[in-house]
């Protein structure tokens, strides 16, 4: 008698816990994220970036990588194929490449790169309200994977731009999908360090 | 002559002035153009200076800043502004940076990217430019600024339209944007520029264009709180036609009541006050008629300035007034001072001769005006006067105040003379301050629609260059030939650091000899593929994704060539034109100098060219060049006119002693004046001398009464009363002219009262003893 009960117990626990965990899972969204995204003070992860595009005879693959500091701070290095660096802070975009002096321009003279470098920086500010003024937000997902996509806003990124997306694991992202209007793709895988 | 007579003579006379009144009203131009008060150009450089000034682009073009709200109301009232801008086709052209300019701008620039391109073909498409570019833009496309930049490299891996795009905006610096349009740095304002159809000084037209400005934006703005700043020339102009305008009207009125006022006071009588209009009125308007024929059109500020006529006319009937014993008849009165008189008319009228002489329109006219008035005036007192007077029995008492202001004055003979050496030496060490050299201190527009111009001018980086080349040659293709020999050396004068950077046409279209050597140096669509072929190998890029630069270099061998119409529809097209047009039967560049310009080098390399088609022009200094040059050939009129009153009196007097006498007073209320002036913080412009001249004309007539021969103490009391009354109606009449808000007229005012006040103490104290004037007695 004692053994059944105990089971009985065991089992009803087991579904309640079950039953509270999959009730956190799915009242987990996008608000969730962004102030779990908004919380992380620095992060750094290597990448690998696949580029698909026409103009080209076969994937360019890249290595490097990309480093957040809040509050607006987004650096993405690439050291292989080649040596560049391109780094926002605030308003200003420096780009820096192999022989060649570093150039920085003021982001609010090209709206449509601001709009593209918003796409990260904000989602890792979780910062939604800015994403939103780029970008028609979808969310999907749990709080173990959840993918987020991007519809740009901005006339001439259109034309560029179909969607991004990003995916990840709570506030860690795992990937990076940008898709182009001409059959072009480009990939990019995190791994955090 | 007999009464019936007189009466005949007066009436026909009141009708002459109706009738004079009516015709000046009906054909009066009336012109407010300040531009037109400006001398007549006679160097071919000065005559562009005016041309641009009056017409050029620069002069129609409107700034405008829509404020208080936050950036994307603004950003919104902007663009939709705009819109509502270009369609009311008011305008030559608008920007407020939006997207769609720039739009257009990227287009062209791409289409014609070849003709446009100043690279050198034979590297630009060499095997191994295209290979390091290849790689170039490989590391690109796998950037953030991949997916941007695609669709153009592809069209265009070599990069010009990219290129061409940042050559063009070096030479003009682009605002912040903000919300895709041009804002201030501060967030504060949106801004954008408006060229107005209208020229410059069709002052109604612009009128309506600023009207049309602010009816569009308040159907815009609903409820917000936005506010709107427009400025820019047209707003300067316009606003000084109403300032003119309005004073006209106010400072007339307030003069007029004042005098009114005052004689009404000294002569108890309201005929006699109104007798004295006449010699005014008829002065006025046979002056302003008289102008209007001979000029074809008045300027507002000569009639503004009639108003100083009122205060130098209406001395006549006061001398005939104050002068008229118990049971004297006018005419009696009259016939006694006229040889005074007379010989103060025209001492004066000699005295303005000067500004009747001079280059400058303007105060031609305003001399003009002068002379006719004081003439006509003083004739009217003369012959119609005492037939009105007959009218009035009144009898003017001898205050005593007068009596005993002269036996304060006598005793102060020796003031004259150390007044005189004081000014001098002071003048002396003051001399470097004396001139006022500088022109944009005479515009009359508001302390605070200047500094809204230079902040908006500032946010929008409208450079304001004032240093510049100027090419001439007999056609458009010739000239812009000569703009692109030039490069070179103005190149190595940039890297010799002797100016910052230069502007110049031929960077937005080129000669069409230029544009056709580009086109032959195009690779052939054969050659191109094979240039591709092996720049492509060992790249990762496939050839087939640049058939679209192939097949576009191709037809850029033959397409149409760029004219100066087709950019019209850029953003450049504003600016060509500021930097392109033609003048009488050639042809003008201007070439716009940057930075810190190192003139004596810029000028020494001019002259080494030694061609008569190429000047250096600096443009304030020209202009304030022109003015001085006024300036100083008026000064020499002064001296001339003096020279000659100098020997009329003599002629008069024959005695050298009295003619001192005279003129001293004059000589020491003139340079004392100069020195108030200087102390006041002013510097002396041409306007300061045509009120020292009013000084000159005023205190002969003083100064002459005060000397006239006579041993009967009351006539002398009677000269002196008069003398008084008509130094206070000046005094009054200058004075409320000081007061006005358009620097020529406050500055002749403020000249004329000083020196009048100088001139009536300084003439008292030279009077004689003959004139009898004792101790004060009750």
């Amino acid at each position: 008698m004692m053994k059944k009960n105990f089971v009985a117990v065991f089992v009803v626990v087991n579904f309640f816990v079950a039953y509270a965990h999959a009730v956190e899972e799915s009242t987990w969204g996008l608000q969730a994220l962004m102030s779990q995204m908004a919380q992380v003070e620095t992060s750094r992860a290597k990448f690998v970036e696949v580029k698909h595009d026409p103009l080209l005879k076969r994937p360019l693959y890249l290595k490097g990588v990309l480093k957040y500091q809040a509050p607006d701070y987004l650096r993405k290095e690439t050291h292989k194929p080649f040596y560049n660096q391109f780094a926002v802070q605030g308003n200003s975009l420096t780009i820096t490449r192999e022989g060649v002096k570093p150039r920085t321009i003021r982001m609010q003279k090209y709206p449509s790169l601001w709009a593209f470098v918003e796409a990260f920086r904000a989602t890792l500010q979780g910062d939604l309200k800015n994403l939103q003024r780029f970008y028609t937000v979808n969310f999907q997902g749990t709080e173990r994977h959840w993918t987020l996509k991007l519809a740009p806003l901005n006339r001439r990124m259109k034309k560029t731009v179909r969607q991004i997306r990003i995916t990840g694991r709570a506030a860690q992202i795992k990937s990076i999908e940008i898709i182009g209007t001409h059959n072009d793709r480009s990939m990019m895988t995190l791994v955090a360090q | 002559m007999n009464q019936n007579q007189g009466k005949f003579i007066a009436l026909l006379w009141l009708l002459v002035l109706a009738a004079s009144c009516i015709l000046f009203l009906k054909q009066a131009n009336v012109v407010t153009d300040m531009t037109s008060l400006m001398p007549g150009a006679t160097s071919a450089t000065d005559k562009l200076m005016l041309q641009q000034l009056r017409q050029g682009p620069a002069s129609r073009m409107l700034i405008i800043g829509i404020a208080s709200g936050n950036p994307e109301q603004l950003a919104e009232f902007s663009t939709a502004l705009i819109e509502h801008l270009r369609s009311s086709d008011r305008f030559v052209y608008v920007n407020n940076g939006g997207e769609e300019a720039s739009d257009r701008d990227r287009a062209f620039v791409m289409s014609n990217r070849y003709l446009l391109s100043p690279a050198d073909s034979s590297r630009t498409f060499s095997v191994a430019a295209l290979k390091a570019k290849m790689q170039q833009q490989l590391q690109v496309l796998a950037s953030p600024l991949g997916a941007l930049t695609r669709s153009d490299f592809i069209r265009d891996p070599t990069g010009e339209a990219l290129q061409l795009l940042q050559l063009w905006s070096s030479g003009l610096q682009q605002p912040e944007k903000q919300h895709g349009v041009w804002f201030s740095v501060d967030g504060k304002r949106a801004l954008m520029i408006a060229e107005s159809k209208a020229a410059a000084f069709d002052l109604d037209r612009q009128e309506t264009v600023l009207a049309t400005i602010q009816m569009k934006f308040d159907s815009i703005k609903g409820k917000s709180k936005a506010t709107l700043i427009v400025t820019g020339p047209p707003v300067f102009a316009v606003d000084a036609r109403r300032t003119i305008r309005k004073e006209v009207m106010w400072l007339t009125a307030i003069s007029s009541l004042l005098v009114l006022a005052f004689l009404l006071f000294v002569y108890r009588s309201p005929v006699l006050v109104l007798i004295a209009g006449i010699p005014l009125l008829s002065g006025i308007i046979i002056a302003a008629l008289f102008v209007n024929t001979v000029f074809g059109q008045i300027h507002g500020i000569t009639l503004a300035f009639g108003i100083t006529i009122i205060g130098v006319a209406v001395d006549y009937p006061i001398h005939l007034f104050t002068h008229r014993t118990s049971g004297e008849s006018a005419r009696a009165t009259m016939r006694r001072i006229w040889p005074t008189m007379l010989l103060a008319v025209v001492t004066t009228a000699v005295g303005y001769s000067a500004m009747v002489l001079s280059g400058f329109a303007g105060l031609a006219q305003l001399g003009v005006f002068a002379i006719v008035g004081l003439l006509t005036a003083a004739l009217t007192t003369y012959s119609i006067l005492p037939i009105f007077m007959n009218y009035s029995r009144a009898h003017v008492p001898i205050y005593g105040g007068v009596i005993g202001f002269m036996a304060l004055m006598r005793p102060l003979k020796w003031l004259p003379l150390l007044l005189i050496i004081v000014s001098s030496i002071t003048l002396f060490f003051m001399q470097e301050q004396l001139w006022e050299n500088d022109i944009a201190n005479l515009n009359p527009a508001s302390t605070s629609l200047k500094n809204n111009d230079k902040l908006l001018r500032k946010e929008l980086n409208v450079a304001d260059v004032s240093k510049m080349l100027i090419i001439e040659a007999g056609s458009l293709q010739s000239v812009l030939q000569k703009s692109e020999r030039l490069v070179a050396g103005l190149d190595k004068l940039v890297a010799d650091k002797v100016m910052d950077g230069y502007d110049h046409a031929a960077r937005y279209l080129p000669s069409e000899q230029r544009q056709q050597q580009r086109q032959q140096a195009l690779p052939s669509a054969r050659e191109l593929r094979t240039t591709m072929y092996h720049a492509l190998q060992g790249s990762l890029f496939r050839q087939s994704g640049f058939s679209q630069f192939i097949r576009e270099v191709h037809a850029s061998k033959t397409q149409a060539l760029i004219t100066l119409k087709d950019l019209d529809s850029t953003s450049m097209g504003l600016r060509l034109r500021s930097l392109l047009f033609q003048q009488d039967k050639h042809w003008v560049s201007l070439i716009p100098l940057h930075g810190n310009i190192k003139t004596d080098q810029l000028q020494a390399w001019v002259t080494t060219m030694s061609d008569p088609g190429l000047r250096f022009l600096d443009l304030k200094n020209a202009s304030n060049r022109i003015i001085n040059h006024y300036r100083d050939e008026a000064l020499w009129y002064v001296v001339m006119g003096a020279m000659v009153i100098l020997l009329l009196l003599l002629l008069r007097f024959r005695s050298i002693v009295t003619v001192t006498r005279i003129l001293l007073p004059i000589v020491a209320a003139e340079l004392t004046v100069v020195v108030v002036l200087l102390l006041l913080g002013f510097k002396l412009s041409v306007f300061h001398l045509v009120g020292l001249l009013l000084v000159m004309g005023i205190g002969l007539d003083y100064s002459l009464f005060f000397n006239r021969e006579h041993n009967d103490v009351s006539e002398g009391h009677r000269t002196t009363q008069s003398l008084i009354v008509c130094s206070v109606t000046t005094i009054l009449v200058f004075g409320v002219l000081a007061f006005s808000q358009t620097p020529v007229l406050s500055t002749i005012g403020l000249t004329a009262s000083i020196g009048s006040l100088l001139c009536l103490l300084l003439s008292a104290t030279m009077v004689k003893k003959s004139w009898g004037y004792a101790p004060p007695f009750s």
